[in-house]
C-alpha cells in the first residue's frame, strides 16, 4: 500500500522524465499491475496535454510599467540609500555586519533577549531517555509554547512570549477559513458532544495559523492548523513519538497540558487539552 | 538554465546594480520583468493585479539588491520575491475572485496581445482563440493557489522539478504531488466546460 502511494505520487515526474532509470522501471511494473495507478496516469497526462493550449503573449508594457515604477514614493525617498558598493558580496556571510542595516542589529539583540529570558523563566520537562525521542517539529514547538503560556496563566505567573509571537484576533470559522491559506475540514458540523466555542486567526511571520477551541463535556481542546510550508516555530524541544488513530504524531505534557501534533498532507495540526493523550486521542477520533 | 556566458553577463549587470548604476538597473528591468508579469498574472488571474506586483517585485529588488550575495540565481530569487507577493494578494481578493471572473490578459489598457495581431486568424478563428485563452486562464483560477504555483512554473514557465524546489522551498516529491494534483485538477475544471483533447482536434 505505502509502495502504491509512493509510485502514484511520482507519476508526474515519470510523465515529465524527471525519474532516474531506477524509479522509472518500478513504477512502470507497478503501472502494469495496478488499475488505480493507470487511471491516474491518464489523467495527469490528459491535463499536461491541455497546459500545452495556454500561449504567451507578448506584452509590451515596460515604458508603462517604468514610469510607474519610477513613481513610486519609495523609489524616489530612497534614491540616496541605493548600495554604493559591493561589499558585501566580497564580505560573505560577514555582510551581516554591514552598518547600514541597523535593523539586523536590533533584531539580533531581541532574538537574544528573549532567549535568554526564556532559559531563565522556563524549564522544560525532561523527556525519559529513549530511542524513540525525537527532534521536535515546527507545530510540536508551537504547541509547547502554547502549553507553557496556558500553564503560567493557570499559575499566576508572567505569560510567556506566546502572545507577542503569534498576536491572536477573535474571529468567525468563516472569516478565519476566507484568510487561511489552505483548507479546513469541516469542523463546526460539530458531534454532539462538542461545541465551537471560539475561533481565532494567530499571526505568524508570514501565514496565519487557525485556533479553533471546542468544549467537550466541559473539557477544552484546542485545535490549531497551519500551513506545512510556513510553520511557526521556535525553541529547540524533544518529544515522544507515539500513535494516534492510526498516525504518527509528537506528544509532550507540560503541566497539566497535553500536547499532540501531526502533519497531514499540506497542513499541520496541534492539539493542546488538558486531557490525558489517549482521552485526547478519542476524543479526535469523534471529532475529526 | 543558463550557460556560462549567461551566467556572467547576469552578474556584471547585478554587480552594477549593485554599485548603483540605474541604467544598469534598466537594463535588469527589461531583461526580467516580462517573466514577473506573467508569472504574476498567471497566478493572479487579474492583469492590473499582475502590474502591481510586478512593480512591488521590482522595487523590493531595488531595495534589496545590494544584499543579493548571488549564491543562487536571480531568476530563483526573483520568482521566489514573486510567488510570495502574488500569493498575499490572493489571500486580500480571495473572496472577491470566487464571484468575479478574473479579467483576461487581452483586456487591459496599455497591453498589448502580440497574438491578436496574428494575419493569419479569420476573425471567427481569433475570437475564438481570444475566447479559449480565458477560459483556460479562468480555470487556472479554480485551482488551488499551491498547486498552480506549480503547475504555472513547470507546464507553463518550463522550470524543472529542482529549479521549483528551490523556489519554493517544497522538496521534489512535494513539487511532483502538487504538480498531480494541479494537472488532475485541470483536466476536470476543463472536463465540466465540455474541453478535452477532443475539442481541440478541429
Amino acid at each position: 500500500m505505502l509502495n502504491h502511494y509512493l509510485h502514484k505520487q511520482k507519476i508526474s515526474a515519470y510523465i515529465d522524465g524527471e525519474l532516474n532509470p531506477d524509479a522509472t522501471k518500478a513504477l512502470e511494473e507497478h503501472l502494469q499491475a495496478c488499475n488505480s495507478c493507470q487511471a491516474e496516469l491518464t489523467a495527469i497526462r490528459a491535463g499536461k496535454a491541455l497546459t500545452t493550449h495556454f500561449e504567451k503573449p507578448e506584452w509590451q508594457a515596460s515604458e508603462k510599467l517604468w514610469a510607474r515604477l519610477q513613481g513610486a514614493q519609495s523609489w524616489t525617498n530612497s534614491k540616496a540609500n541605493f548600495p554604493q558598493a559591493s561589499w558585501d558580496l566580497k564580505l560573505g556571510w560577514l555582510s551581516i555586519l554591514n552598518p547600514r542595516a541597523p535593523w539586523l542589529w536590533a533584531a539580533a539583540l531581541v532574538v537574544l533577549f528573549l532567549i535568554a529570558r526564556n532559559m531563565m523563566q522556563i524549564q522544560i520537562p525532561r523527556q525519559p531517555e529513549n530511542d524513540n525521542r525525537m527532534p521536535i517539529q515546527a507545530a510540536s514547538a508551537f504547541a509547547i509554547d502554547f502549553g507553557l503560556y496556558l500553564d503560567a496563566l493557570k499559575n499566576g505567573r508572567e505569560p510567556v512570549e506566546f502572545e507577542r509571537q503569534y498576536g491572536g484576533k477573535v474571529t468567525t470559522y468563516e472569516r478565519a477559513k476566507a484568510r487561511a491559506s489552505f483548507d479546513l475540514p469541516t469542523l463546526p458540523k460539530m458531534p454532539e458532544a462538542f461545541e465551537l466555542s471560539e475561533v481565532q486567526t494567530l499571526g505568524g511571520s508570514c501565514c496565519f495559523s487557525i485556533q479553533l477551541n471546542c468544549v467537550n463535556d466541559s473539557e477544552r481542546i484546542i485545535i490549531f492548523q497551519q500551513p506545512k510550508e510556513h510553520p511557526a516555530t521556535f525553541g529547540s524541544y524533544k518529544l515522544m513519538k507515539m500513535e494516534m488513530n492510526g498516525r504518527n504524531c509528537f506528544k509532550i505534557k507540560v503541566g497539566r497540558w497535553t500536547a499532540l501534533s501531526w502533519d497531514d498532507e499540506d497542513i499541520q495540526y496541534v492539539v493542546v487539552s488538558e486531557l490525558e493523550a489517549d482521552e485526547l486521542a478519542q476524543a479526535l477520533r469523534e471529532l475529526m | 538554465m543558463k550557460d556560462n556566458a549567461g551566467i556572467t553577463h547576469e552578474r556584471e549587470l547585478l554587480a552594477a546594480c549593485q554599485s548603483g548604476d540605474g541604467y544598469a538597473f534598466r537594463k535588469l528591468f527589461d531583461e526580467f520583468h516580462q517573466k514577473v508579469l506573467h508569472l504574476a498574472v498567471r497566478l493572479c488571474g487579474d492583469v492590473q493585479e499582475a502590474e502591481d506586483v510586478t512593480q512591488e517585485v521590482f522595487l523590493r529588488v531595488y531595495h534589496e539588491i545590494g544584499h543579493f550575495q548571488m549564491k543562487s540565481e536571480f531568476g530563483t530569487w526573483l520568482y521566489r520575491v514573486t510567488i510570495n507577493l502574488c500569493t498575499d494578494r490572493n489571500r486580500k481578493i480571495k473572496r472577491r475572485a470566487k464571484y468575479k471572473a478574473p479579467q483576461t490578459v487581452t483586456s487591459s489598457e496599455g497591453f498589448i496581445d502580440g497574438n491578436n495581431t496574428t494575419d493569419s486568424k479569420t476573425p471567427d478563428k481569433e475570437v475564438w482563440h481570444n475566447e479559449l485563452q480565458e477560459i483556460l486562464q479562468a480555470a487556472l483560477m479554480r485551482i488551488k493557489l499551491k498547486w498552480r504555483t506549480i503547475l504555472v512554473l513547470k507546464d507553463l514557465e518550463g522550470l524543472s522539478y529542482t529549479e521549483i524546489a528551490q523556489i519554493t522551498g517544497c522538496n521534489e516529491g512535494t513539487v511532483c504531488s502538487r504538480l498531480n494534483r494541479g494537472r488532475k485538477a485541470l483536466r476536470a475544471i476543463l472536463a465540466e466546460l465540455g474541453i478535452d483533447k477532443n475539442y481541440f482536434r478541429d
